[in-house]
């Protein structure tokens, strides 16, 4: 089967996606880095009663956080954005990639028809599961690039 | 192998670059080896260990190059003889992290010995074995693991050797890690690469690796990404085994012997098998290891992980018991003791080796399966797209170039406002470093720094990797699905001329699935 087929009908949530991290509009702006930073993690689902009401990525830290110096900010309320972008992850994930280069989101929330949080889709996720197609050409590459190899050398 | 705590570990800076060596790495091109090669140097950085502390011991093999290839100590030992070589390393100095990289050749035919004796010690030690079932550095004879009934240049009507098994093997000499994964499933080969490194004994992980010269495909029918779920299990410990893409068939035990079954009208995740790597008996490791594909799913994970004593430790206690008891030993002594005899006679003369016959003059025998560049023109747009347009062509934003003093604020400040999520840091009309959103929020946000007044150079990244405008999608995609960079900078010489960002790649690649 083609990719872009398969694109058209493979499920989002078939993605090997990591839980989110779901936390509520009145957490303190520092402790919700904090998680990110312990988790390595770009983006934060905010939630009232389990369902979605804002996105904060890296990107609201920088320009709304540090990037107003003269401001003061305390909790997500302030810097998250509210009604993002989501999709139901039962989305195909060439949908995803459309509202992905449209929207230029690197995140998207995926919520069920109650808007309760089902996980989230991150651009990464979905360079790894096309990348998974091509594993000769884009896994099995020499550390540096430079290096390779054009023809079969034995070892 | 454990984690050491010998050295005080502050927090020590490594990252898979710290790992790559300055050495050519001559591998065929598209061989599985890269992957795992990119793998353990992503995970050894993450160990906490220092980067002298770490030793790759090999034998001889196309895998066997790896020592060269990883920016650590190393050896490129005897043929078959890595497990020995590696357990002297360990037993001279129990604080090294140590690994062998063998081969299903080196590690199961001739070093079939060495590996059951490494492995029943329980020394900590990881070793990775590469599966490709095939001898690929001499050419394509059939190896140790080998299907039944393959045809290969020594096996030419059929093997009719039954190949084998080698998570058995280690199984049956009483390994304490037991684990196996795939070469391009590289976030699972991680995970086990990393909790390998982690277990304090033995740990022994097979990894399918395919040669895409000698055996090309040998796992494809069930590594293949649209296949994997339905053919692949993934083993997690206290999880009943579910596979396929809704997770809607499971393994059933039926007496001693594994079934699949299908989720929903009569089983339920209740009647399934539960995995259980720490049990007191390896039974269900064992009978794991006997479950291949089309009759079953192929189990991928740790099969089997339990703690016992570890055999450096047990030495060193036992050295300073008996010094304790008897007194510090003295080598001389124990030369010159009763055990000793002096041979009075000439010893008889060696008779010269001579005559050593020519190189095979069947040379040219060497007819790759598989040269990549006689691929045919590839039908799928996107794979058309990967493989041949060059980064170039995705038009990437120039970048924002700011200087090595300039203050994390003005940084900061410019990314905002021009929308942007990298900087380029060039001194001197060179690169010098890349300062990212990733880097705002892991460096900078809650770290208490003077924005205004400390340079971006303190928090930059250094000599990051980067792109030519004619290397292709492929390449990216590499350094973005593997290293996982979302920024690379794009080079003309020495200078940077652009930003790749993966939002660009996936958006090119968007609009290639229309055309």
């Amino acid at each position: 089967m083609e990719l872009a087929e398969t694109l058209k009908k493979e499920l989002v949530r078939h993605l090997p996606l990591p839980d989110p991290i779901v936390l509520t509009e009145e957490t303190p702006i520092s402790e919700a880095i904090q998680k990110m930073q312990e988790a390595g993690r770009g983006c934060i689902l905010v939630a009232r009663d389990g369902r979605l009401i804002g996105l904060v990525t890296e990107r609201d830290i920088l320009v709304k956080y540090l990037g107003q110096p003269g401001k003061t900010f305390f909790t997500l309320r302030e810097i998250m954005t509210t009604d993002p972008k989501k999709l139901s992850p039962d989305a195909s994930l060439e949908k995803a990639i459309q509202a992905m280069s449209e929207g230029g989101y690197r995140h998207i929330p995926l919520v069920d028809q109650e808007n309760q949080i089902c996980g989230v889709v991150a651009v990464r996720n979905i360079v790894n599961y096309i990348a998974e197609h091509f594993p000769t050409e884009v896994f099995n590459l020499p550390p540096r690039l430079e290096q390779k190899m054009e023809s079969p050398e034995g070892a | 192998m454990t984690v050491d705590g010998s050295a005080p570990i502050t927090e020590l800076k490594l990252d898979r670059k710290d790992f790559v060596s300055d050495q050519e790495v001559r591998w065929c091109p598209g061989c599985g080896d890269y992957s795992i090669l990119a793998q353990v140097q992503k995970v050894v950085p993450t160990l906490g260990i220092p980067r002298e502390n770490f030793v790759f011991v090999s034998g001889i093999g196309c895998s066997s190059r790896f020592p060269y290839y990883m920016n650590t100590y190393g050896f490129h030992s005897i043929h078959g003889r890595a497990p020995a070589v590696a357990t002297g390393v360990k037993l001279a100095n129990p604080h090294l992290s140590v690994w062998v990289i063998t081969g299903d050749g080196d590690g199961l035919s001739i070093g079939g010995n060495h590996l059951i004796h490494a492995i029943r010690r329980n020394i900590d030690i990881n070793i990775i074995l590469f599966n490709n079932r095939i001898y690929g550095l001499t050419k394509g004879q059939y190896s140790p693991t080998s299907d039944f009934g393959k045809k290969t240049k020594s096996t030419p009507y059929g093997s009719i050797d039954q190949p084998i098994n080698p998570l058995c093997v280690a199984i049956a000499s009483e390994a304490t890690f037991v684990a196996r994964s795939i070469d391009i499933d590289t976030q699972h080969l991680t995970m086990v690469l990393e909790r390998a490194a982690r277990h304090k004994g033995i740990s022994f992980v097979e990894v399918y690796q395919n040669c895409n010269i000698f055996n090309d495909g040998a796992f494809a029918h069930f590594t293949d990404r649209q296949f994997r779920s339905d053919r692949v299990l993934y083993l997690e410990h206290g999880k009943p085994m579910t596979f396929g893409k809704d997770l809607q068939k499971g393994i059933r035990l039926n007496n001693l012997n594994p079934e699949v079954v299908e989720l929903g009208r009569d089983y339920s995740p209740e009647d399934l098998l539960v995995h259980d790597e720490a049990g007191a008996q390896p039974t269900l490791a064992y009978l794991l290891t006997r479950m291949h594909y089309p009759d079953f799913p192929v189990p991928m994970g740790v099969f089997r992980c339990v703690e016992t004593r570890e055999y450096s430790d047990l030495l060193t206690e036992q050295i300073e018991e008996v010094s304790r008891k008897e007194g510090k030993g003295n080598l001389d002594s124990l030369l010159a003791g009763d055990e000793t005899w002096v041979i009075e006679e000439e010893g008889a003369i060696l008779e010269s080796v001579s005559g050593r016959e020519r190189p095979g003059e069947d040379e040219e025998s060497y007819h790759p399966a598989n040269n990549l560049d006689a691929h045919e023109e590839p039908k799928c747009a996107i794979r058309r797209s990967v493989l041949n347009d060059r980064i170039g062509e995705v038009r990437p934003d120039p970048p924002i170039i700011a200087s090595p003093a300039d203050s994390i604020q003005s940084a900061i400040e410019r990314m905002a406002r021009e929308r942007r999520g990298a900087v380029c840091v060039v001194e001197n009309d060179e690169l010098v470093g890349i300062f990212t959103e990733r880097d705002v929020l892991m460096r900078v946000a809650l770290k208490g720094l003077d924005l205004e007044k400390t340079p971006i150079s303190s928090v930059m990244t250094s000599n990051p990797i980067t792109l030519k405008a004619d290397a292709t999608l492929a390449y990216a995609l590499n350094q973005m699905a593997v290293a996982g960079f979302r920024h690379l900078p794009l080079m003309d010489g020495k200078k940077a001329v652009g930003m790749v960002s993966v939002k660009d790649v996936v958006r090119y690649m968007s609009e290639n699935m229309a055309g």
